[in-house]
């Protein structure tokens, strides 16, 4: 399977959706196009791309895609295309966090640069992903009491500390927190101190 | 009062309403003949309407599947009536022409943006060398393809507002009716309106003229809009439905919008009534001084209190059975 990303079109005009797709095809990009928001849920999946998105369209609306992906859990980037007068939905749509947008008539070289930039945005955000849940499968991995030994040493408690709260010794939470480092993978204080705020949230 | 030959005793038409549809007259005939003729009528129909004082238009008792009573019409909408058949479809014609300015530059914007990105990557990829022989071919093809949609759209505009469009012609109806919708559907979506069609599977043959059809299903989509515009309401949605019937065919515009009081149902019928800032309230009246000639209605139904519905009936007489 390749793994060249997907920019996904989603246009209800015919005529402009046939024209973006042959256009940034021409650019070498890999491009598949739906004519409408419905259309587009049920096939995309969670494949790695960014999606182009008119604001305005019959049916679901591309603010409501945004909405839906949004509480799907997508953090596909979004470049809206909007039209005359569609400043007010605009603003809105990057409030809930749309990457960018370009105003129609669309230029070309204009929508590549900004189509090459939200591919790169959604490289970094999917291996932040992947991270984040890497390290939450390390988490499960651990035993009860090291995760209370993870949580107290990243609160910056000492080993001395923990062993009278937790009522063990010293010795016993020195073994625990070796095996938290191992177990999470963590090099340093400050590493791990990283993942228990993705954990522990 | 003043006006000779009405006697002042007409209370159920209002002093202003005679004094306008008066002044209506004089402003739309230029042949002092038919000006004579409307005058006569319009006195005969005031008199009438002494007789018989107008109907209620939510009585209770009243079957409200039917347009109301068999009375004509709305009395005002008559002056319209009364237009020779040429003039009412110049009207017509002009009225839809000024409606449809809202709506060119939406519906040319498309195939415009269409153009505008073939031809700007066509010549940057021309000037960069990397644009192959056929490739060239294929996107000449794909602009051809949208100006040749760009001047069906034009060619669609130019059928509606012809003022010599009144000739009846076997017409599928749904098919026409699709024509119009599609004409309206880049503005109902910019204005985030949602249109919805419910069409029968079967084709609706009429013997009519597709530019009359046309010009009053465009009013009251255009209606239905602007009154979810104007009010804003949460529900924005426009309904266009098709309902075959023993004695005709009914096509029913229903809206989410504000609706129209009981109490309005007849009034937004006569010529220059009309509630918008920019409306010349028009478009009731032509609609209906367009199909009653022809044996049909137009009505607005009382029974629906959530949001606005509105019936066309088109006569079986006008009804010719699907080609078989
Ligand atoms: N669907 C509707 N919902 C609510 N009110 C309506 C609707 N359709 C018509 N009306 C009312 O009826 C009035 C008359 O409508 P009509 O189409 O005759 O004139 P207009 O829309 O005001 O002006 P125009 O000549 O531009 O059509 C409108 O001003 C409006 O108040
Ligand atoms: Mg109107």
């Amino acid at each position: 399977m390749s793994d060249q990303p997907t920019v996904f079109v989603v246009d209800d005009d015919e005529g402009v959706c046939e024209a973006i797709d042959w256009s940034l095809r021409q650019a070498g990009l890999r491009v598949e196009s739906f004519p409408s928001a419905e259309s587009f849920l049920s096939a995309h999946g969670e494949r790695p791309g960014c999606l182009v998105l008119d604001v305005r369209m019959q049916g679901m609306s591309g603010l409501d895609l945004q909405e839906v992906l949004k509480a799907r859990g997508s953090e596909l980037p979004i470049i809206f295309i909007t039209g005359y007068g569609d400043i007010p939905t605009t603003v809105q749509a990057i409030k809930a966090g749309a990457v960018d947008f370009v105003e129609k008539p669309v230029a070309w070289d204009v929508l590549i640069v900004r189509i090459r930039e939200a591919l790169r945005e959604d490289e970094r955000r999917r291996s932040q992903r992947a991270g984040r849940t890497e390290i939450r499968e390390r988490y499960q991995r651990l035993t009860v009491r090291e995760r209370e030994v993870m949580e107290l040493v990243t609160k910056g408690l000492s080993n001395k500390e923990i062993a009278r709260l937790l009522e063990i010794s010293s010795r016993t939470v020195e073994n625990h927190r070796a095996r938290v480092m191992t177990t999470m993978q963590a090099d340093s204080l400050a590493t791990l101190c990283n993942m228990a705020s993705v954990v522990l949230s | 009062m003043t006006a000779s030959g009405i006697p002042p005793t007409l209370t159920p038409l209002a002093a202003a309403d005679v004094i306008t549809r008066l002044e209506s007259l004089l402003g739309c005939c230029d042949a002092p003949e038919t000006l004579r003729t409307q005058l006569r009528q319009l006195i005969a129909e005031a008199r009438a309407s002494m007789d018989h004082p107008p109907r209620r238009s939510a009585g209770p008792a009243q079957d409200t599947l039917e347009p109301p009573g068999a009375q004509p019409s709305a009395p005002c909408g008559q002056q319209l009536r009364a237009l020779p058949a040429t003039r009412l479809a110049q009207c017509a014609g002009r009225h839809t022409a000024g409606a449809l300015i809202a709506v060119l530059p939406h519906e040319l914007s498309q195939p415009l943006a269409a153009i505008a990105m073939y031809s700007n990557v066509a010549s940057a990829l021309l000037q960069s060398g990397t644009l192959a022989p056929d490739a060239l071919a294929d996107v000449m093809d794909r602009i051809q393809g949208q100006v040749k949609r760009a001047a069906e759209i034009l060619a669609r505009l130019r059928e509606l507002v012809r003022s010599d469009g009144a000739e009846p012609s076997s017409t599928d109806l749904c098919q026409t009716l699709a024509e119009a919708v599609a004409l309206i559907r880049p503005l109902a979506a910019h204005k985030q309106v949602q249109l919805f069609v419910d069409f029968p599977a079967e084709p609706v043959r009429l013997q009519v003229s597709k530019t009359v059809i046309g010009q009053i299903v465009l009013h009251l989509l255009f209606n239905s809009i602007e009154a979810i515009e104007q009010a804003g309401t949460a529900q924005r949605r426009v309904r266009l439905s098709v309902h075959p019937e023993p004695m005709g065919v009914q096509v029913t515009v229903q809206d989410s919008g504000p609706g129209i009081r009981p109490e309005d149902a007849e009034r937004i019928f006569k010529a220059f009534e009309s509630d918008k800032s920019a409306g010349c309230g028009l478009g009731l009246a032509i609609s209906r001084a367009l199909i009653e000639p022809l044996g049909g209605h137009l009505w607005v139904d009382p029974r629906v209190t959530d949001g606005a519905t509105l019936h066309l009936r088109l006569p079986r007489s006008a009804h010719t059975e699907a080609d078989q």
